[in-house]
């Protein structure tokens, strides 16, 4: 019975390496992923004083710039809605979202895409994103904001 | 016994049986209000554009579901239900370490659920989903006070209940019980004990500082004066990812008891086992900031989370691994409990693979709040520990209520369950995937297969709503045939087993043999031929009946109205409800009468003697481990204040700061008074009454010096703060010093309770004397109290070096 017991655990030793080398190997190809493939990872671009977001800045103007071959948006989010209203962009240029909220905190979720930030009043969120196919992308907010949640729709159009 | 002799019976006992019938019918109770709330939730889903239940009101349904689900079912019938009716059982006790804290506790998880329903009395439930996050959680209605009041509420019931389990485990075991040889549900709830003392205060913390900042405008996290919302996110989720496990844990307990009962083999690997339980308790503690991939941190940031997360998942599967073990190769007997451990078995696994896919970055930002994470959590959690605890329910319904059930109602029960649960949640694995987001009360119709799969998803809430209907007809129907259980119905090994079914109220008049083998001791002792030993059980004593843990619970409810009811003086400011002073007043009145009361009533009506592990009391014990709570909610808020003091976002006044001195003083104040406390301690134990009582009077006194001192230079700083406010939109250095000042009322107003909350605790154990009924034996308040002294002394010097003099 103790031998027994001995080869279990020694199994069961066995099995724990070889859990923690698939760990290694998977966070080394996440890391890979997120290093290589489209730069979505949202990243924090400064904070900005939320009461003043919809007077002055950038974000009160909310548009999107042309910047040589590439494309700036300044984007509001707000209980319930996004400004600009309506975004387009031509096919295989890279854009860059600025993102922030003047009220509670929201998310911007172009569907199809990996670009998904949370916006959190006080703080401009960044993502970059190069659209390689042309058509419509519904924007959604998945970061519950109250009543008006489920309406809290936008769009993006990629132009061929 | 008449009704109302039983209803008295029932707010007078501490006996942890009928505790644990609180909690158990209490919780079960919430499960079948909250699942109807999901079967109404998936009525307004079941086809696009529909009228059934939109708007506020899908979104106070929706957070009373959440919450009651998480906070009032799945978190208290393992650990609170059966922890309490079976851990003593399986240790061979007489009671828990603190039966009447215990019933305290007890009685306030009850009032705190009370109190979050309260709300639809006052213009409506709260309707901020059950994470809260701020700033949204600022700007919702009443609801969210009462459903913070009642997060705090069950925090305090939920520590007290964790450190009396924590305190049982160590002091109370057979005589003979190593730790090795404990069951693996004694384990399980003694790691759910730990996870929950040391992790509770991140929703203490969140919910705490959400209601200050309604009621008063003090806010860590408004960003108007530069704090940073992101800090509440890691507030919450600092509690709510190891929540998971304390959801989690002692459902793993159940498993390993029912598989090893029902395949007649000791459970497999039982080192491993325990070493899992630990190991996901600690690791669960890194984890919580897989939650926010998207709020914007840094790569590294967000790789050491996915690390954590995925490591996780090797402790959890050794568990999973184990009970496979278990079963292996054993003689199952199908019935009822085990179904649902296979139940879980199959579903958790799906659950545990579809949370290491959310641990991948990339895929996670597609799925981030969609139905892919809501189909993931009722996953683990319905599924999961949901399965589990009716597989303990079965399991132990022969144990606690004397009838067994019938065993076909409980099979239709599984398998409606099982396939409701999976027609419900399957579909919503897929529509995450096609985009859908959690916490929509409507979608459009012609999106792609979205109407389809929400209507296959409705059919099976409704399935579910079935089985829910066959598990009330088996427990009807056990009632009714009225079958005699006998004691060990199941065949199983532990000491729960050798008394009778239901137990008598003192549990075992029976001397247990001290040789303990295994974790199955009654197996060890029948092929050794040891027999326990009958004792008369005359000369057993158990804890005196008294109403008071009961009213002192009533107090804290009532006086959790009032601070509900109050006028919202912060950002959204709101006049209060009239009479909202006077609930407070009659609460804190008769919270304080009835503590007084309490601590004036004696445990026992006869003299025992106490026989402890450790040698230590267990007020001693108890209160070891409750500090803990203490040191990890002063810990993390502190955490928060160095991050915003290190940042630069909170930058003390040059001119206006709290005046040195008067800190110094008042550190002289209270160092003094933790000598004289000692000393009276030291006093008592030599029997030397007045020496005693003058030194607790002088410790009082000092206490109340340092607290008074403390009003006069809030009083001084509230005006400077104010001033700071006014001028934050003008200048960067006043919005700096607001932030500052915020941090300062929160904290070392903390701390200012806490001077309250142990002075109180002093005054009782000084009552005490004066009534003649402490002495060097039963001291178990003045232990307590005195060394949650020692901690308000020991914090007061961290926070004099980080708020005073840096």
């Amino acid at each position: 019975m103790e031998h027994q017991e001995y080869i279990i655990e020694r199994y069961e030793r066995a099995w724990i390496f070889f859990g923690l080398a698939m760990i290694t190997v998977f966070i080394i190809l996440v890391g890979y992923l997120m290093l290589t493939m489209g730069n979505t990872n949202p990243v924090g671009a400064g904070r900005i004083d939320a009461t003043k977001v919809r007077i002055e800045g950038d974000f009160a103007n909310p548009r999107v710039e042309q910047v040589g071959n590439e494309y700036v948006a300044y984007v509001q989010a707000f209980a319930f809605g996004y400004l600009p209203a309506e975004m387009r962009f031509k096919v295989g240029r890279k854009v860059t979202f600025y993102i922030t909220s003047p009220d509670v905190q929201h998310s911007f979720h172009v569907h199809n895409t990996n670009i998904n930030v949370q916006v959190i009043p006080g703080e401009i969120a960044k993502v970059s994103y190069t659209f390689t196919r042309p058509g419509e992308y519904p924007i959604i907010c998945n970061e519950y904001c109250g009543i008006g949640h489920a309406n809290m729709i936008n769009k993006l159009i990629v132009e061929p | 016994m008449g009704f109302w002799a039983a209803v008295w019976d029932l707010l007078t006992t501490s006996d942890h049986k009928k505790v644990g019938m609180i909690y158990l019918v209490t919780s079960f109770v919430a499960f079948g209000l909250s699942g109807l709330m999901a079967v109404a939730i998936r009525w307004q889903l079941a086809g696009p554009e529909r009228q059934f239940l939109v708007g506020d009101a899908y979104n106070q349904v929706l957070t009373l579901h959440g919450a009651t689900m998480l906070f009032f079912f799945i978190i208290p019938a393992g650990l609170s239900g059966f922890g309490n009716f079976i851990l003593p059982l399986m240790l061979g006790e007489r009671d828990v370490a603190l039966p009447r804290i215990n019933a305290f506790a007890a009685w306030l998880f009850v009032f705190s659920a009370a109190l979050l329903y309260t709300s639809l009395f006052f213009g409506g439930a709260p309707d901020v989903g059950w994470t809260f996050y701020y700033p949204f959680s600022r700007t919702t209605g009443l609801g969210t006070d009462f459903f913070m009041m009642g997060v705090l509420l069950v925090g305090l019931s939920s520590l007290l209940g964790a450190a009396n389990f924590a305190a049982t485990v160590y002091n109370l075991r057979a005589k003979g019980m190593g730790l090795w040889k404990m069951p693996i549900f004694v384990w399980a709830i003694f790691a759910t004990s730990m996870l929950s003392l040391f992790a509770l205060a991140g929703i203490t913390a969140a919910s705490l500082t959400v209601l200050l900042s309604r009621k008063l405008g003090l806010s860590l996290f408004d960003p108007v004066i530069g704090g940073d919302p992101v800090l509440f996110q890691q507030f919450f989720w600092f509690y709510s990812h190891p929540a998971v496990y304390i959801m989690l844990l002692p459902y793993l307990g159940i498993a390993a008891e029912v598989s090893s009962t029902f395949a007649r083999k000791p459970v497999f690997g039982y080192r491993f086992m325990v070493f899992a339980l630990v190991g996901i308790a600690v690791v669960g503690f890194l984890v919580w900031a897989h939650h926010m991939f998207t709020v914007g941190e840094s790569l590294l940031f967000q790789l050491v989370f996915v690390f954590f997360t995925v490591l996780v998942a090797v402790p959890t599967g050794v568990k999973i691994f184990n009970l496979l073990g278990t079963l292996w190769g054993g003689q199952l007997d199908f019935k009822t409990p085990l179904l649902f451990v296979m139940g879980f078995m199959f579903n958790f696994l799906l659950g545990g693979i579809t949370g290491v896919m959310l641990a991948v970055v990339p895929f996670d930002y597609q799925v981030q709040d969609s139905y892919f994470v809501v189909a993931h959590f009722h996953n683990v959690l319905m599924a999961g520990s949901g399965f589990l605890a009716f597989a303990g329910l079965y399991y132990w319904w022969p144990k606690i209520t004397g009838r067994m059930y019938p065993e076909f109602w409980g099979k239709v029960h599984f398998w409606l369950f099982l396939v409701g649960y999976l027609i419900t949640f399957m579909p919503q694995y897929v529509l995450g995937f096609l985009g859908m987001p959690r916490r929509y009360y409507t979608y459009p119709d012609g999106l792609y297969l979205w109407n389809e799969l929400n209507f296959a998803s409705t059919v099976g809430a409704v399935i579910l709503a079935l089985g829910g209907i066959a598990w009330l007809i088996a427990m009807v129907q056990s009632f009714r045939q009225n079958v005699k259980a006998p004691d060990n119905p199941w065949g199983g090994y532990t000491l729960e087993w050798a008394t009778s079914s239901p137990p008598p109220s003192y549990n075992f008049a029976v001397q247990f043999p001290t040789v303990f083998k295994s974790e199955r001791p009654l197996y060890d002792w029948e092929k050794e031929g040891l027999k326990p030993t009958p004792v008369d059980p005359a000369t057993i004593h158990l804890p005196a009946p008294t109403v008071w843990p009961f009213m002192t619970a009533v107090g804290l409810l009532i006086t959790g109205i009032g601070i509900s009811l109050a006028p919202n003086l912060g950002n959204a400011p709101v006049g209060g409800v009239a009479g909202w002073g006077g609930w407070l007043a009659v609460g804190l009145v008769l919270f304080i009468y009835s503590l007084f009361q309490w601590a004036l009533r004696k445990e026992y009506d006869h003299p025992v003697v106490h026989h402890t592990v450790t040698g230590k009391s267990n007020a001693w014990v108890g209160m070891a481990w409750f500090i803990v709570s203490e040191i990890a909610l002063f810990g993390i808020l502190i955490a928060g204040y160095l991050y915003l003091r290190l940042t630069g976002a909170a930058v003390p006044p040059e001119d206006h700061r709290p005046a040195l001195w008067l800190a110094l003083l008042n550190t002289f104040f209270l160092v003094a008074s933790s000598f004289t406390v000692h000393y009276a301690h030291h006093d008592l134990r030599t029997n030397k009454f007045s020496p005693f009582k003058l030194g607790m009077l002088i410790s009082i006194l000092l206490g109340v010096v340092f607290f008074l001192f403390q009003i006069w230079e809030f009083a001084i700083a509230s005006g400077h703060y104010v001033e700071a406010l006014n001028a934050a939109g003008q200048s960067e250095a006043a919005q700096k010093a607001a932030l500052w000042f915020t941090a300062f009322f929160l904290i070392v107003g903390l701390h200012g309770a806490h001077v309250l909350i142990g002075g109180t605790g002093l005054a009782l154990a000084y009552a005490q004397g004066l009534a003649g009924k402490i002495d060097s034996h039963e001291q178990g308040t003045l232990e307590g109290s005195s060394m949650y002294w020692h901690l308000v002394d020991a914090v007061w010097l961290f926070i004099v070096t980080i708020f005073y003099i840096w």
